[in-house]
C-alpha cells in the first residue's frame, strides 16, 4: 500500500494537474474528437463544403480490398519488427549480463542506434539494400539472392521490417538488460544447483522472470511499429511498390494527404485510435495482472 | 552422505585480491561443520567454492574422495540454502522443491513420493500450492531447506540461513536444523557470523579470520582453549576480557599497559619479562576477597539479564575495562568496587605480538 500524501488545501491539486490536463485535452481530445467528427462527413479538397454521411466513410474502408490488404501487412509488419527487435535484443541483453567489465561501455555503443531519426535509419538500411549501388544487396547478389524491394513486394517488406527493427533494439536492450541485472544471482546459482545447464536456466528461471519487461516491450514495440514508423517508410518504400509496405498509419497520410480523401483518412485515424485504446486496455487489464508473480 | 576434504584451497579475485589462502579442513562424513568469522572474513567464499559457484584459485577439493574442482555445481551432489532463500519466485512450493528432481529426471511417482515427505517434515503440507511472496520468512525458509532435502544430496551447504529471520525464530529453526541434520545423517557445512548459532549447532567450528583458518575445533576446545586471541575474542558473549602487560621476573605478576597490576600465586608459563595479554571470560569471575589473581573492578553501569548480571566497569582505578557476569539478579551502584578472584585454570595466555596461545 501506497501512502499518500493528503493536502488540506482544496483548489492545489487542481491547480497542479491543471497544466497536464490542459496539454492533454488541447493536443489530444481535441483533435482526437476533430478526427472522429470528420470521419462521418464527406469533405471537399479545399475544405469549403461538407457533408453528412454517417458511417459510409467506415463502409467503403471496409469493402476496400486495398485497405483489407493494410491491416494484413501492419500486422505481419507489427509483429515481426517486435519479434524481431525484441528477440535480438534479448540476445545481446543476454551477452552484455555475462561482460563483466565492459558492460558499459558495450551498452552505451548499443544505444547509439535509438539517437538515430527513424527516417534516417530507413535511409540507412535504404541504401545499404538499394539494388543497383547498396553494399548488402550486392552481397546478396553474390550468394545468388536476387535483391530488389522496388519490385519485389515481399522484399520491400522485408527491408522495412529490419530497418524497423534495428532501430528499436538498442531500446529493448536496455530494458531486458535492467531486467536481467534485477534477477537476483542467487537464483540462476540455485538453478545450476539444481541441476539445470545454461539453456534450460534461461528458459525456466531467467525467461519467466523476465516477462513484466517482454510484455512491457511487447505493447511498446507493437505500439511503435503501427505508428511511429510513417517517417521511415515514407522515406524509403513510399508504401510501394503496389502498397505492399503501405501500413494503415502510412495510409492514413496517403488517403488524407495525397488522395485528399479527408473523410476516409479520418476513419482510418479513428480505427487506428481504436487499436491504440485496445491494446493499452490489453495491457493494463490482462497483462499487467498475469505477469505478477 | 560423503566426507569433503579441503587441501590448501585459497581463492585469489581479479585485482589481486586474497579471499581466501591455504585452507585445510577435512570434514568426515555425517558430521555438522560451521564456517564461523566477522563478515568478509572469506567463510563465503569457501562455501561457495564447495558448491561450484566460485572457481578455485589454488588448491583441491575432494567430495566422498573424489577431486571436483572442474565438476559443475550440479555435478558435485550436493544442495545449497541461500541467505536470501533464493526461492523461484515463479513456481509454487512444489514446483520449487521439483525443479531439480525434473532436470535429474526423476519419475514423477518419484518426485510426488519425496516432496510429500519433506513437506511432511517440514510441515509445508499445506502451502505446497502457494507461491513463495505468499509466505512468511520463516516458511520460505523451509521451503529452502525442502528444496535441498528432496534432492537427496551428500552434502548440505547453508549460507547464513537463519540471519533474515528475527530472534525468536531463528532459535526455534536453529533446533529444527539440528534434528534435521540428525535424522537425515548427512554431510552439513553452515556458514554463519553468529558465534552463539555456530556453538549450538557445530559438530566442529571452523573459525576464520582474514581468510585464513584461526583455530579448527568443537565448540567446547574453541570455548575453553582457544588457540588466538582472535578466536578468544570472537567465541563467547559477553566478550572475554584481555589485558595487555608485561611479566615481571618471576612471571608472577602482570603490570598491565592501562595502569594497575594483577599478581598470581604460580608463574605463568610464559617467559619472564614477556610482553602478553591475558584473558579471563567474565563468567570465570567471582566475587572475592582472598586468594590470588585478585583485582578489583570499578563499576560503571550494569546489565541486567534476568538470569545473570553482567557488570561492566574497569579494572581498580585504571583504564582497562573489565566486565564479569554474575549469576541471578544482583545490583551495584556505579562507582562501588567489586573485589574479584580468578582461578588459574580460567586464565588464556597470549602473545601480546602475534595473539597465538601460551599456555
Amino acid at each position: 500500500m501506497q501512502k499518500r500524501v493528503i493536502f488540506k488545501a482544496r483548489g492545489l491539486p487542481y491547480l497542479l494537474v491543471l497544466p497536464q490536463i490542459a496539454i492533454t485535452v488541447i493536443f489530444f481530445f481535441w483533435p482526437s474528437w476533430q478526427a472522429l467528427e470528420s470521419s462521418f462527413f464527406i469533405e471537399d479538397a479545399f475544405g469549403f463544403s461538407r457533408e453528412w454521411v454517417g458511417w459510409q466513410n467506415y463502409r467503403e474502408l471496409f469493402n476496400d480490398p486495398g485497405y483489407l490488404r493494410s491491416f494484413r501487412s501492419t500486422l505481419i509488419f507489427g509483429l515481426s519488427v517486435a519479434a524481431l527487435a525484441m528477440s535480438l535484443a534479448l540476445g545481446l541483453a543476454v551477452a552484455a549480463n555475462r561482460v563483466l567489465r565492459a558492460t558499459q561501455g558495450y551498452r552505451t555503443l548499443l544505444i547509439w542506434p535509438y539517437a538515430v531519426a527513424p527516417a534516417l535509419a530507413g535511409v540507412i538500411w535504404y541504401f545499404l539494400m538499394n539494388p543497383s549501388l547498396g553494399i548488402v544487396a550486392y552481397w546478396l547478389k553474390g550468394i545468388g539472392v536476387e535483391w530488389n524491394h522496388y519490385v519485389n513486394g515481399d522484399q520491400a517488406l522485408l527491408l522495412v521490417i529490419v530497418a524497423a527493427a534495428w532501430k528499436q533494439i538498442s531500446y529493448n536492450f536496455l530494458f531486458f538488460l535492467a531486467g536481467l541485472q534485477s534477477i537476483p544471482k542467487s537464483l540462476i546459482e540455485a538453478a545450476a544447483i539444481d541441476r539445470a545447464g545454461p539453456v534450460r536456466r534461461f528458459w525456466s528461471i531467467t525467461f519467466p522472470l523476465l516477462s513484466p519487461t517482454t510484455f512491457f516491450l511487447l505493447v511498446v514495440n507493437l505500439v511503435y511499429a503501427f505508428f511511429d514508423t510513417f517517417s521511415l517508410i515514407h522515406a524509403t518504400t513510399e508504401g510501394g511498390p503496389s502498397d505492399s509496405t503501405s501500413i494503415l498509419v502510412f495510409r492514413v497520410y496517403n488517403t488524407g494527404f495525397i488522395g485528399q480523401d479527408y473523410g476516409g483518412s479520418a476513419a482510418q485515424s479513428v480505427i487506428l485510435m481504436a487499436l491504440v485504446i485496445v491494446m493499452t486496455v490489453v495491457q493494463f487489464r490482462y497483462v499487467e495482472r498475469k505477469v505478477n508473480y | 552422505m560423503a566426507t569433503l576434504e579441503i587441501k590448501s584451497l585459497g581463492k585469489t579475485y581479479p585485482g589481486n585480491v586474497v579471499a581466501a589462502e591455504g585452507i585445510d579442513i577435512a570434514i568426515e562424513d555425517g558430521e555438522l561443520v560451521v564456517l564461523v568469522g566477522p563478515s568478509g572474513c572469506g567463510k563465503s567464499t569457501i562455501l561457495r567454492m564447495i558448491a561450484g559457484l566460485e572457481t578455485i584459485t589454488t588448491g583441491d577439493l575432494f567430495i566422498a574422495g573424489k577431486r571436483v574442482n572442474d565438476h559443475e555445481p550440479g555435478e558435485r551432489d550436493i544442495a545449497m540454502v541461500f541467505q536470501n532463500y533464493a526461492l523461484y519466485p515463479h513456481m509454487t512450493v512444489r514446483g520449487n522443491m521439483a525443479y531439480g528432481l525434473r532436470n535429474e529426471g526423476q519419475p514423477k511417482a518419484e518426485i510426488e513420493r519425496r516432496i510429500a515427505e519433506a513437506a511432511r517434515t517440514l510441515r509445508l503440507e499445506d502451502y505446497l500450492d502457494r507461491k513463495p511472496r505468499q509466505l512468511s520468512g520463516g516458511q520460505r525458509q523451509r521451503v529452502a531447506m525442502g528444496r535441498a532435502i528432496v534432492r537427496e544430496p551428500r552434502i548440505f551447504l547453508f549460507d547464513e540461513p537463519l540471519s533474515n529471520l528475527d530472534a525468536k525464530l531463528r532459535t526455534q529453526l536453529r533446533a529444527e536444523l539440528k534434528a534435521l541434520h540428525r535424522r537425515l545423517g548427512a554431510t552439513f557445512v553452515y556458514v554463519t557470523h553468529d558465534q552463539v548459532e555456530a556453538m549450538s549447532l557445530a559438530d566442529r567450528i571452523v573459525l576464520m579470520n582474514a581468510g585464513q583458518v584461526e583455530q579448527i575445533g568443537t565448540p567446547l576446545d574453541l570455548y575453553l582453549r582457544p588457540a588466538s586471541r582472535f578466536v578468544a575474542d570472537f567465541i563467547g558473549s559477553p566478550n572475554m576480557n584481555v589485558f595487555e602487560g608485561v611479566l615481571d621476573g618471576e612471571a608472577r605478576a602482570l603490570t598491565l599497559s592501562g595502569g594497575g597490576s594483577i599478581r598470581f600465586a604460580d608463574p605463568l608459563p610464559a617467559a619472564p619479562g614477556a610482553r602478553v595479554a591475558l584473558g579471563i571470560r567474565p563468567e570465570h569471575l567471582h566475587p572475592g576477597d582472598e586468594g590470588p589473581g585478585r583485582m578489583e573492578l570499578t563499576v560503571t553501569f550494569i546489565e541486567q539479564l534476568g538470569a545473570d548480571t553482567v557488570v561492566h566497569g574497569t579494572l581498580g582505578n585504571g583504564r582497562e575495562p573489565l566486565a564479569v557476569r554474575l549469576d541471578g539478579v544482583q545490583m551495584r551502584e556505579a562507582g562501588a568496587s567489586l573485589p574479584l578472584i580468578c582461578s588459574p585454570e580460567h586464565i588464556h595466555l597470549f602473545d601480546a605480538d602475534t595473539g597465538r596461545r601460551l599456555n
